[in-house]
């Protein structure tokens, strides 16, 4: 059977994989330090929003580009939110596509934008795999470790 | 929670300060203001949300004591982040923190214009959250400051200053602290002590990071000089320079200020190369200390714009040249460069400062040196070695010339202020009469050259005698003044002169008066180069006039020197060309120094410069009963239309 201390060092290994290849980088502690007894689903909360709000702007963007006169502007505008929420979680591939997408829409280059689209939502759906990974393993939904196991990183 | 902070209201500023301290967050990303708020109440702070800055000013102007701090992101759909800046500063008056993402210096500008607390970064941290308090204690020390019309502070101040602020009024706080804060650190600066938030204060005119101070034209600087000149140093007086000066706006404080940044000027010659840096800059002060600094001042950028700046004045301000040559004769030489105070348009006033003063009490050689060394940073291949000056005594002149002649050299280089001092150390170095003779030429030729061309400041040091020579024979072109190749016969001067407009008649009297002039006229030199293609002109006649004085007077050479000076076109080179020949004349080394020194020195006042190193040479002439002769040829050259 599964001991309980290897479960927790393997969500560890998982939380600490996520930040080594760059998925999460240190705002998300932040978002852990906030995280306590009055305020137990803190990181859910915020990262689920994260979700509701990123996807609402994928839809903009993609919309905006689909037109045949694109307003850049508007674009930007979008992928600049986009960009200030990433961060805020800390979800640093989401924001490094973001920069770069914010400079293709500043060039009003097309090709680079659609493709920076792409790289976007690409991103966005792997970190959101790998947020809904760690919940469980975390345990946030609280669905997952029996009751009473105290995590082991920090929380 | 969020509108329980509201409503309850309860003590904010009580005893538990910071914590409870009540916040209103406006964000339209709902992310973002989670996180926030989070934050924020991690701080123990009450925090309030919103995502529309509209309900953000509905709720403040419900009751604008429900907050004590605002924080507010920058890009929001319905509103600017801005204009809630805005509205909230003006209506409520409460400190207002801006959110971005974005952190371009233009939007952190804009966001401290629209008077913004302070600017954060996205993403945010607890830590910087943590401190947000200290805007709101801020304000309300301000606010009481405000109310009680903060004599406190500005005593303060002044007593720093060493001012008496006697008319400290309950004017506009504000304006008085930047008032004194500014005096206090011109004071500061120039005593170097402690220095204010400003650091590149030193001796600088803060007109572009500070709110606007008093600026100090040629205008004002003239009456002032009157007045302090009328009243005599010792009994200038803050009230009395500023009632007889008759400016309105013009406050004491104003007054007092540049009252002791010109006696700090006059007194330490050698310190002005901290403000030389800065002479670049209108600063009038700068200008002043220049001359004490000058080599430092070359080497500093500053005396490049100096220059430029003193060249285009110098024309302009030939006549306050003149004028302020002789006053500043009167007064001290020294004197005379604290008197440049920031004129934009009167540059040439401010070099004029600079350098009497620099060279008021150094020998004439010194002077000269402490042009070249001045030419010499513009061209870091000056021969600095000559460049430098240190007093040189008579004897050295020799050296000084070389060093002219470097200066010279130096100048044309990269400006014909440059040009000038390299020519005069050139020629020194090289030879003394001959050399100056060469260098005459080539000065002249150099100067005309671009090196006068404050563009061509890129041009390598490596000022060769050639180039000189080419210079000075523009030069010659440039005006008649080849053609007076003679000893500064009078025609000389007055072709030159009236070509050059040179204020060679201020020269002149500043001949008698004292060599201050041409030190710094030396000094003068390089920077002019630097600045200005009118420097070219300059440098002609500078070498000229220090040809001149070789040859004969002193004064003659200045003659030159400030016709050189006074150029303002770049015709004026070939004055110096005959100012190169008048030194051949003479072969004079001395002369030639002089004549070099002049030339540096008008080089870089374009006026000032003749006239300081006529009046340089004058000095150093003293002996030479020709100097009177070309005081003569001087005061005939002073035809100079300008």
């Amino acid at each position: 059977m599964y001991s309980v201390a290897l479960l927790q060092r393997q969500l560890v290994e998982y939380t600490s994989s996520l930040f080594q290849e760059g998925f999460l980088d240190g705002q998300f502690n932040q978002l852990q330090l906030l995280q306590d007894e009055s305020n137990p689903n803190f990181v859910v909360e915020v990262v689920t929003l994260f979700f509701e709000d990123a996807e609402r702007l994928l839809n903009g963007m993609e919309k905006e580009l689909g037109h045949d006169n694109i307003d850049f502007k508007r674009v930007d505008a979008l992928v600049h939110q986009l960009k200030g929420s990433s961060s805020s979680i800390g979800a640093q591939r989401v924001h490094r596509v973001c920069i770069a997408f914010r400079n293709y829409c500043e060039e009003k280059n097309t090709e680079g934008c659609f493709k920076s689209l792409q790289e976007i939502k690409q991103e966005y759906t792997l970190v959101k795999s790998k947020f809904e990974t760690l919940f469980k393993v975390r345990g946030w939904n609280k669905s997952f470790l029996p009751q009473g196991v105290q995590l082991l990183d920090g929380e | 929670m969020t509108a329980e902070g509201r409503l309850v209201g309860e003590e904010v500023s009580g005893d538990d300060f910071p914590a409870g301290m009540r916040v209103l967050a406006v964000d339209d990303d709902k992310t973002c203001l989670k996180l926030l708020e989070n934050l924020l109440r991690k701080c123990n702070y009450h925090v309030t949300t919103t995502t529309e800055s509209v309900k953000a000013l509905e709720m403040l102007r419900e009751n604008r004591n429900m907050f004590d701090l605002v924080i507010s992101d920058v890009n929001m759909p319905d509103m600017d982040g801005f204009k809630l800046l805005e509205q909230v500063g003006l209506e409520m008056d409460l400190p207002v923190i801006m959110l971005s993402g974005n952190g371009d210096k233009e939007r952190v500008m804009k966001g401290v214009i629209h008077g913004a607390c302070d600017y954060l970064m996205k993403p945010i941290r607890i830590e910087e959250l943590q401190n947000i308090w200290q805007h709101v204690v801020r304000k309300k020390i301000d606010c009481k400051d405000h109310n009680k019309g903060t004599n406190t502070n500005e005593d303060k101040i002044c007593n720093m200053a060493g001012v008496c602020s006697q008319d400290i009024t309950s004017e506009n706080i504000d304006n008085k602290n930047k008032m004194l804060r500014q005096k206090r650190k011109e004071q500061s600066d120039e005593e170097d002590d402690e220095e204010e938030d400003n650091d590149e204060e030193n001796g600088e005119e803060p007109s572009t990071r500070k709110k606007p101070r008093f600026v100090w034209d040629a205008e004002l600087h003239r009456k002032f000089l009157d007045a302090v000149n009328q009243l005599g140093l010792d009994k200038a007086f803050p009230k009395k320079i500023l009632d007889l000066m008759n400016v309105e706006g013009l406050t004491r404080e104003n007054v007092a200020s540049h009252l002791q940044k010109y006696r700090l000027s006059l007194k330490r010659p050698a310190k002005q190369a901290r403000i030389d840096g800065t002479l670049g800059t209108t600063d009038p002060y700068l200008q002043m200390g220049s001359l004490g600094g000058y080599g430092d001042f070359c080497t500093l950028s500053g005396s490049r714009r100096i220059l430029s700046s003193t060249l285009p004045s110098y024309a302009s301000s030939e006549i306050f040249c003149r004028s302020n040559a002789s006053s500043l004769l009167n007064s001290r030489g020294i004197s005379s460069s604290t008197l440049v105070p920031p004129l934009q348009s009167q540059n040439i006033n401010a070099l004029k400062l600079p350098m009497f003063s620099a060279y008021e009490n150094s020998s004439f050689l010194q002077r000269i040196r402490a042009s070249t060394e001045i030419n010499h940073f513009q061209q870091n291949n000056y021969p600095t070695g000559n460049m430098k000056l240190s007093p040189i005594d008579d004897s050295s002149a020799f050296a000084v010339s070389s060093s002219l002649s470097d200066i010279i050299r130096a100048t044309t280089i990269n400006n014909a202020n440059s040009y000038l001092s390299c020519f005069s150390s050139n020629h020194l170095q090289t030879h003394n009469s001959g050399a100056f003779m060469n260098h005459s030429s080539v000065g002249g030729a150099a100067v005309k050259s671009e090196s006068f061309n404050p563009g061509t400041s890129g041009s390598s040091n490596s000022f060769d005698y050639s180039r000189i020579k080419e210079s000075l024979q523009n030069a010659a072109q440039l005006s008649n003044f080849a053609s007076n190749s003679s000893p500064l016969s009078e025609d000389f001067n007055n072709d030159q002169l009236s070509q050059n407009s040179l204020k060679f008649s201020s020269h002149g009297s500043h001949f008698q008066k004292s060599p201050i002039d041409f030190s710094s006229s030396r000094v003068v030199a390089v920077p002019l180069e630097e600045t200005m293609p009118c420097q070219e002109g300059l440098l002609g006649n500078v070498v000229k006039a220090s040809c001149y004085t070789q040859h004969q007077n002193m004064s003659s050479t200045f003659n030159t020197l400030n016709s050189l000076a006074s150029p303002n076109e770049d015709t004026q080179l070939p004055e110096v060309e005959n100012l190169y020949s008048d030194a051949r004349i003479e072969s004079n080394d001395d002369c030639f120094l002089q004549h070099m020194i002049s030339l540096e020195g008008f080089v870089q006042n374009n006026c000032v410069s003749l006239d300081d190193i006529i009046s340089e040479t004058v000095k150093k002439d003293q002996n030479e009963t020709k100097s009177i002769d070309r005081e003569k040829e001087f005061d005939a050259c002073k035809v100079g239309p300008k």
